[in-house]
């Protein structure tokens, strides 16, 4: 969730709830030490207190998930449960911390304050990358794809570049394009068009071209080069990854053709740079959503072993 | 180029049912959960599976080397679901009653067996053992190093905290040692102006002067005036002139109870070392004793013909009156020629008469005559009895003569004096049977003070009257504010660091038996009810 100047209204209530529990909460800590030689522990009173609302928060921050598997639920929007799951999280650190009188305890309760801290930290690292790669992504990958779409349109660029440059080379389709494409005359290329600050991926089409005499060394290109880079990315270790070498290969492919095969190299380039752009958004979704490799599983053990503790700190007492 | 695309065209772009295809990033995520959900699960299932063993986990850290058997079975002082510390907020809350005692006090107890603090206190103000001994803090950890705030919670208040007609008459308010103003009053026998109770004189003044004199001028005290096997102890060395004058500090009579032996060499010649007995640490001085500490000076001599005769000490006047026709009984009748000649020399006795009647008339009477001016000697001479025990013209004396003693000495204590009645408040027993000649040994009966600890300080910083102490009633224990000098909080006079020493309340106060120093752990009165075999103190007590 983004955290910005111009959004802050949104965040400010939350902001300040929070410092305002916080700040209320000090003192009274401080308070109830007043006099004792050491902080107070769980069992006292504001230490109680701070584990139960600590507790309580655990919870309901472990409640979006859940929250976002049903969007369509009416119980407020994801954004506000986002944002209460943002300060409610970062205010139960000091409760918790307040909680435990500044004392690690024993195994259960060492191993639930790492869980949880980790748990924290996971979460506000989340949170710093999303301040800025969103951003990053909207800079640097126009041609933005859904995530779970990569594969999918990775493989469509590389069928339908496939038909483009069978029919300019004039040789018969290959098995891998017959159920993606149409049998059209037209292609869907695709591109990336600029106007003012706005940019992105649009649906361009190609008309199906005749075909081009002595262009045997584009197919040739195309198949060492481009199509395994097309449908695999990364993985085909392709040359193209580089745009500058990309650029000078493009180059060096239009002075093997006649001029009319050259518009057909020219698509053909800006679907590897389209495809160099959505290896870049897989590299930045990795990033965006890896913290959640560690961020979710520990909370489930968290608040697995939270409702143990509870259970274990009552018994005794 | 370009062409108007179709709907079934631009629909192919993307899959319909895309929400549906999860990612290698959702994939992991979610096996993730599952393992840290099953590792989570599995551990308290391992947990539970290992009985009391596992219990260690749900700890709050370890306990205390002393307790540390029980480090994996909470149940030997944890009752489930009670407290374990009546000063929990939540007593009423989970069901229990603030003025009844836990049971996990019982548990504590059965083992501990630990005397009331106070005769007046309220059960309901009474802590329980767990609400002061906090355990779960370290093996290292102290668990009778007591904050403060255990004491003050009630002693800030101390009205609220005693029974009904109870008052607090000395310390109502109590909340802090650190400075005179937070109530900690000074030492009650100095608070109340009270005098020593103890019933013999002692000049310190006098003593600490070198040569014991006091004229300047008048002869010095010297070593040649006491016995030689007594002159080391009072600081003779081998080479020195028997002339020189004897000067006495205080360790010549004032000895810790760790004072280093001085047996004869013979003495453990041929005993192993291993039945020696083990000093104690000195904490305390050891009692004054007159065979000791004094006799070198002051023998109780009483014949004038022979200064190296003495009575023994301790002996109640019949009894030295007993000692002294004893000895002049025997010494008359070893004189006397009747007495020793033999039995078949003796003229026949005539009936009814007993010729060695009137030697044996003349004996008594040379007896009583030496016995007499040997009790005078004693008891009105200024060298003897009354060089200590007590003063001329004393008013409580009935008849300070041969067979009367004063009162004073007799009882020990004078019972009209707020000392006595201090004393038999914080003693058990009849002072006046059992305090004789009544010196204390501990002067603060409520607190303590190890002497050790302080071995490296001179005496006179804090018993600095002594220098002037002229009469037996001067009360030598310095003010509390001197304790204060050192313990109180750091504070810098003139940029120089002072204070800074420990001064919390357990520095110098036991809750438990605070009133009966003299019983230390090992007394009978902390003793177990139940003694256990050591299968049964795995256990928590049925």
């Amino acid at each position: 969730m983004l955290i910005r100047k111009s959004n802050f209204a949104e965040h400010y209530p939350w902001v300040l709830a929070s410092i305002v529990v916080l700040a209320l909460a000090v003192v009274w800590f401080v308070f109830a030490s007043v006099g004792h030689a050491e902080w107070p522990s769980g069992s006292s009173l504001p230490g109680f207190t701070f584990g139960i609302l600590g507790g309580l928060i655990c919870l309901f921050e472990f409640l979006i998930w859940p929250r976002k598997k049903l969007r369509s639920w009416r119980i407020g929007k994801v954004s506000t449960w986002m944002r209460a799951h943002i300060w409610l999280g970062l205010l139960a650190v000091p409760l918790l911390v307040l909680h435990t009188g500044f004392r690690w305890g024993g195994p259960l309760s060492t191993t639930l304050m790492i869980l949880f801290l980790v748990v924290i930290a996971s979460g506000v690292w989340g949170l710093v990358l999303q301040q800025f790669l969103p951003e990053k992504m909207l800079k640097e990958v126009p041609a933005e794809t859904i995530f779970s779409q990569i594969d999918y349109v990775s493989e469509l660029m590389a069928a339908e570049a496939s038909r483009l440059v069978r029919s300019v080379c004039n040789i018969s389709s290959g098995p891998d394009d017959s159920d993606k494409v149409s049998d059209d005359a037209h292609m869907v290329v695709g591109a990336v068009r600029t106007t003012g600050a706005i940019q992105g991926r649009v649906v361009v089409t190609s008309s199906l071209q005749e075909s081009v005499p002595d262009s045997r060394p584009l197919f040739d290109f195309f198949n060492e080069h481009i199509y395994g880079f097309l449908k695999n990315g990364q993985l085909a270790m392709s040359p193209l990854q580089n745009p500058v070498r990309a650029h000078s290969m493009f180059n060096s492919l239009r002075t093997k053709l006649p001029p009319r095969a050259h518009e057909v190299v020219t698509v053909l380039e800006d679907l590897c740079n389209q495809r160099r752009q959505i290896i870049t958004q897989a590299k930045i979704q990795f990033w965006l959503h890896s913290w959640l490799w560690v961020h979710l599983p520990l909370s489930v053990a968290l608040i697995v072993l939270m409702f143990v503790h509870v259970f274990v700190a009552m018994k005794y007492w | 180029m370009a062409f108007q695309e179709s709907g079934k065209q631009r629909a192919t772009r993307i899959q319909l049912d895309y929400y549906k295809k999860s990612t290698y990033l959702d994939r992991t995520k979610s096996t993730l959960a599952l393992i840290c959900l099953l590792a989570a699960v599995g551990w308290m299932a391992l947990v539970y599976a290992q009985g009391e063993k596992g219990q260690s986990a749900f700890s709050r850290g370890q306990v205390t080397k002393f307790h540390a058997a029980w480090n994996n079975n909470c149940t030997v002082c944890h009752a489930d679901f009670e407290p374990i510390s009546k000063n929990s907020f939540s007593m009423k809350w989970m069901g229990h009653e603030a003025g009844k005692k836990l049971s996990g006090d019982a548990r504590c107890e059965s083992c501990h067996v630990a005397p009331v603090h106070h005769a007046n206190q309220k059960l309901e103000s009474t802590p329980s053992c767990g609400g002061c001994h906090r355990e779960h803090r370290g093996l290292d950890a102290s668990i009778v190093r007591l904050p403060d705030s255990d004491c003050i919670s009630c002693h800030t208040n101390m009205p609220a905290h005693l029974a009904t007609g109870a008052n607090a008459k000395y310390a109502p308010k109590i909340t802090s040692f650190a400075t005179a103003s937070q109530g900690h009053p000074d030492f009650r026998l100095l608070a109340e102006k009270m005098t020593d109770p103890g019933t013999v004189k002692f000049n310190h003044k006098l003593h600490l002067t070198p040569g014991v004199s006091r004229d300047p001028k008048g002869k010095p005290w010297t070593y040649s005036d006491i016995p030689e096997p007594e002159r080391e102890r009072f600081g003779y060395q081998k080479g020195m002139d028997l002339k020189t004058a004897i000067a006495l500090d205080c360790k010549a009579c004032h000895n810790l109870e760790s004072a280093d032996a001085k047996p004869s060499p013979d003495a453990f010649a041929n005993m192993p070392k291993s039945v020696h007995a083990e000093r104690s640490k000195g904490g305390v001085y050891q009692p004054i004793v007159y065979d000791v500490h004094c006799k070198a000076c002051h023998p109780l001599s009483f014949d004038d013909s022979n200064k190296g005769l003495s009575v023994p000490h301790r002996y109640q006047p019949e009894e030295i009156r007993a000692y002294l026709e004893g000895y002049y009984s025997k010494q008359l009748v070893l004189e006397t020629k009747e007495f020793s000649k033999p039995r078949d020399v003796l003229p026949v006795p005539i009936p009814g008469k007993n010729p060695l009647a009137p030697v044996v008339e003349s004996v008594k009477k040379q007896v009583d005559a030496k016995v007499s001016v040997a009790m005078n000697n004693l008891f009105l001479g200024k060298k003897t009895c009354g060089e200590c025990h007590y003063e001329k013209g004393d008013t409580k004396s009935t008849n300070p003569g041969f067979t009367q003693i004063p009162k004073l000495i007799q009882t020990g204590l004078d019972p009209d004096t707020k000392a006595f009645q201090w004393f038999k408040e914080s003693r058990t027993g009849d002072p006046a049977k059992h305090v004789w000649p009544s010196i204390p040994s501990l002067w603060m009966p409520h607190a303590k003070f190890d002497h050790s600890a302080h071995r490296f300080m001179d005496c006179a910083s804090c018993h600095g009257a002594a220098n002037n102490s002229i009469t037996k009633n001067d009360i030598l224990l310095p003010g509390i504010d001197n304790c204060r000098s050192c313990h109180a909080p750091a504070r810098f006079v003139a940029g120089v660091a002072q204070a800074g020493v420990n001064h919390d309340c357990v520095e110098c106060h036991n809750y438990h038996h605070g009133d009966q120093p003299f019983q230390g752990i090992g007394a009978a009165a902390w003793d177990p009810k139940i003694l256990r075999t050591i299968e049964q103190i795995q256990k928590p007590i049925p």
